[in-house]
């Protein structure tokens, strides 16, 4: 009743698009054996009561311990206090973070052990806390984002001169990684927390976002820094894993819940201790309150596992089944097409998604709505599914050619961009690379790539979570011209002519 | 014309209107066609009484709040008995809405006549209980309230205004509030104020303040057992209360200034509501006009009576001085009101 019905309602909303969609192409395009379609439906179902759970959590528990932690930092009112405090807090998230094992055991291999997996979970860990430190810093002497970010991306584009197109695909690839389902509420409450404090009467929400971009990007340098000192000279092929017919109809779902049990348990543990450690230290809230925070880390945890579960067992295979059949059966045209669409539906069902575009509005005091955020950010993703579509059909197209002219237009953006859209954009980029896209989205375009006779599955799928974290960097930033240039013509309008 | 139009100080209501997400704009924008003057959204939650979603932690509802000036008393009666009848308010705890009468600005000589004319004789049988707290004290102030035999009601987000004593790197804190709103009939309204005095009084000043609204009419009050049966009172004024409350609608951008003047002026502390105005061009249906609403603050400041004119001239010298304020002001008396600090 009441929150979570509501949370179901809008869930269902949200996942039932990207659900029809697959449906339609079940019945048109690409056929789905039979036992993958149910699993699918099953997945739906599971993606559907899971992500309610977890975003009830999300209000419940991991918003309100991140503006605590944040709020509490900030009236300390000590400088070292709090930077050290920021630099725990992020490395500790990252190093918890499941996306950021996964791909770093990807990369292990990929480099032939060069870069170990615990190197570069440390690495990107590093990064990340050190940008929530900045990120900090720059919230108590309120400096703008856009300087931030400016001398943040002139040191990766420098950076990225240093290292081989290979590894600068790691790197985008890991930024993507490190924000995941839980890590993203809670940086955006944690500067939430901060911002809030300092908000005048006058201003607008600005500052509560772009720390989620700031951690993206942390983790882009240090693994820039890494392969700038220590690059690996050559890469070998691996072979994917293969996508074997699971024993029985349940199997995919039973296999995964055991890896996602674990995988949930440790996104969140980070969490629990922050809360309990300046709850003990500093906070002494009430009972009630500490209750109530602990049973939305509960729901955190089962509404995060049964999503994680519906998305690994029912999703994955078909999405790489219909990358597969796209581009072995129709034109690329038809191909691109339908991941545009796929890419558009699927953002819609990040978890972390809803939590960035409900907290734009709630601070907006309604002026930027859900709905608008929400529609660019698609926009967005899908553009960046046909820039991976079209990577794997055009040889020769390096993920840097299509990066480095998409990051100069961002830069340019932002010296138009009102301060507030250009936090919403980094954040969003953090945001929209989620587990459903590391899941579904990448397995449709390692599906494609594997089928198709000159990609290569592992480079083209390296690159494609970078896309999805670029695109809405556009489409946010253009989305905040539109919004600037409506609240203008507003000021121009004296209001005493209507007096007349 | 594109704008928040009608702005000013020549309003003689407002109806409030509590509803869930998502319903605000339809009923904006009917007020606003209907001739109302101006119309702000905000957002707020309200909590389900049942125990059992209060243990999983699942009582909260989120709400949307909309305030629509209304340039004529009896106006904003036909404006609620239509918007009833659209339909918005069949539905079970869909949402409370109420009437307050505001006190004329235009006619400075003959303030409480030109209200008392329209209405009857009797005193007003409902109050808007109004109850701003520090954040996170919200719920305890429904708890307190429904121990007490509250209905319900609904928590809205606000700040208050610049604390410049509490520094922190600096930079001057906003202190975080809830506003708490519910409506109730006069003696239950009292007796809460008093029960609330007693249970959150502190010592700290600028803790929170308490005080109530006359209401004029009120349309769908959880416990009552029709709640869609609307409830007349009459309205007039036996003692004027020696406090005003100020309503004052602007553009976010020019808040601070708002305030800063006001505190120049003697005025000792606001609380700002972030909101919405809704554009009075809009036409349902364009996703692009809709979408962009007004980014509007609502300042409310208690006043003591003596410096109401004061206050009013220096808001209309504003006003005056730049379009952008863009201001809608809404006095109206605030009763019984009182500071946590001040209670024994």
């Amino acid at each position: 009743m009441g929150l979570f019905t509501e949370k179901l309602k809008e869930m269902g909303a949200s996942v039932l698009p990207i659900t029809f969609f697959v449906i339609l192409l079940h019945f048109t395009l690409t056929p789905i054996p039979v036992d993958d379609f149910w699993r699918f439906i099953i997945g739906a179902v599971l993606i559907i009561v899971g992500l309610g759970i977890f975003l009830v959590g999300v209000d419940l528990g991991a918003t309100p311990i991140g503006e605590l932690s944040g709020g509490a930092l900030v009236k300390t009112n000590n400088m070292p206090v709090l930077l050290i405090g920021g630099l725990l807090l992020g490395f500790i998230i990252s190093i918890a973070e499941p996306d950021l094992h996964v791909l770093s055991v990807q990369v292990e291999q990929f480099t032939a052990n060069v870069v170990g997996r615990w190197q570069m979970v440390l690495v990107v860990s590093i990064g990340v806390g050190v940008m929530v430190m900045i990120g900090f810093w720059r919230l108590v002497k309120h400096i703008r984002l856009r300087t931030v970010i400016w001398v943040t991306y002139g040191i990766i584009f420098l950076l990225a001169l240093f290292n081989s197109p290979e590894f600068l695909a790691f790197s985008f690839d890991a930024s993507g990684s490190t924000t995941g389902a839980i890590t993203t509420p809670f940086l955006l409450a944690l500067a939430a927390g901060i911002a809030g404090l300092f908000e005048g009467e006058a201003e607008d929400a600005r500052d509560r976002y772009g720390m989620v971009g700031l951690a993206s990007a942390g983790a882009i340098f240090a693994m820039l820094i890494q392969g700038a000192v220590d690059s690996p000279v050559s890469y070998q092929q691996v072979d994917m894993a293969e996508n074997l017919a699971p024993a029985f109809f349940m199997e995919p779902f039973i296999t995964s819940l055991s890896g996602v049990l674990v995988d949930s348990l440790l996104s969140i543990a980070p969490l629990a201790i922050v809360f309990i450690v300046i709850q003990l230290g500093i906070l002494k809230l009430k009972d009630k309150t500490v209750s109530r925070i602990m049973i939305g880390l509960l729901y955190c945890y089962i509404g995060l596992s049964l999503f994680m579960t519906g998305v690994n067992g029912g999703f994955m295979r078909v999405g790489r089944y219909i990358g597969a059949q796209l581009v072995l059966e129709y034109s690329p045209f038809l191909t691109i097409l339908a991941g545009f669409f796929l890419g558009m539906l699927t953002v819609i069902a990040e978890p972390a998604v809803h939590v960035l575009t409900d907290s734009v509005q709630e601070n907006t005091g309604g002026t930027v709505p859900r709905s608008l955020t929400l529609l660019s950010l698609a926009i967005g993703v899908a553009f960046s599914i046909v820039l991976a579509m079209i990577r794997i059909y055009v040889e020769g197209l390096m993920l840097w050619h299509i990066l480095l002219p998409a990051y100069i237009l961002i830069m340019i953006l932002s010296y138009f961009t009102p301060d507030l859209f250009i936090g919403v954009a980094f954040d969003a980029g953090g945001v929209a690379s989620g587990p459903m896209t590391a899941t579904f989205i990448l397995a449709f375009a390692q599906g494609a790539a594997g089928a198709h006779p000159s990609a290569n599955i592992l480079v083209d799928g390296f690159g494609v979570v970078a896309l999805v974290a670029m695109a809405p960097l556009i489409t946010i930033q253009a989305m905040g011209l539109i919004y600037k240039r409506r609240q203008r013509k507003e000021e121009q309008v004296p209001a005493s002519e209507d007096l007349t | 014309m594109t704008t928040i139009s009608d702005i000013g100080f020549a309003n003689q209501a407002i109806l409030l209107m509590i509803v869930p997400p998502g319903r605000a704009e339809a009923i904006a924008h009917f007020a606003l066609q209907e001739g109302a003057s101006c119309a702000t959204v905000f957002s707020g939650h309200g909590t389900v009484p049942k125990r059992i979603l209060r243990m999983l932690g699942l009582d909260e509802i989120r709400r949307e709040l909309i305030l629509i000036t209304v340039g004529k008393l009896q106006t904003a009666s036909e404006l609620l008995h239509k918007i009833r009848d659209i339909g918005h308010f069949g539905e079970k705890d869909l949402g409370i809405a109420f009437i307050q009468p505001l006190l004329d600005l235009e006619k400075k000589e003959d303030k409480q006549s030109a209200v008392n004319l329209e209405m009857g004789t009797s005193e007003a049988n409902y109050r808007a209980l109004i109850t701003i707290v520090d954040n996170g004290e919200g719920n305890t102030v429904v708890d307190i309230a429904r121990e007490n035999g509250a209905a319900g009601a609904t928590i809205i987000s606000a700040m208050g205004s610049a604390d410049h004593s509490a520094h922190v790197f600096d930079f001057d804190i906003n202190p975080r509030k809830d506003m708490v709103l519910l409506v109730s009939d006069k003696e239950k309204a009292d007796s809460l104020q008093q029960a609330l005095l007693q249970a959150l009084s502190t010592s700290t000043p600028g803790r929170g303040i308490i005080f109530s609204l006359y209401v004029t009419e009120t349309l769908g009050i959880m416990g009552h057992e029709d709640t869609e049966q609307l409830i007349r009172g009459s309205w007039t004024v036996t003692t004027p209360s020696p406090h005003t409350v100020l309503l004052v609608m602007v553009n976010r951008a020019k808040t601070k200034s708002i305030i800063q003047t006001c505190e120049a002026a003697g005025n000792m502390g606001a609380t700002i509501i972030h909101g919405r105005g809704i554009r009075h061009t809009d036409k349902a249906g364009s996703f692009f006009k809709e979408s962009f609403d007004i980014e509007r603050n609502m300042v409310l400041m208690v006043i003591k009576k003596e410096q109401e004119e004061q206050m009013i001239q220096i808001l209309r010298d504003l006003d005056e001085s730049d379009p952008d304020y863009a201001l809608s002001v809404a006095a109206t008396y605030a009763l019984n009101f009182s500071k946590f600090s001040e209670a024994e």
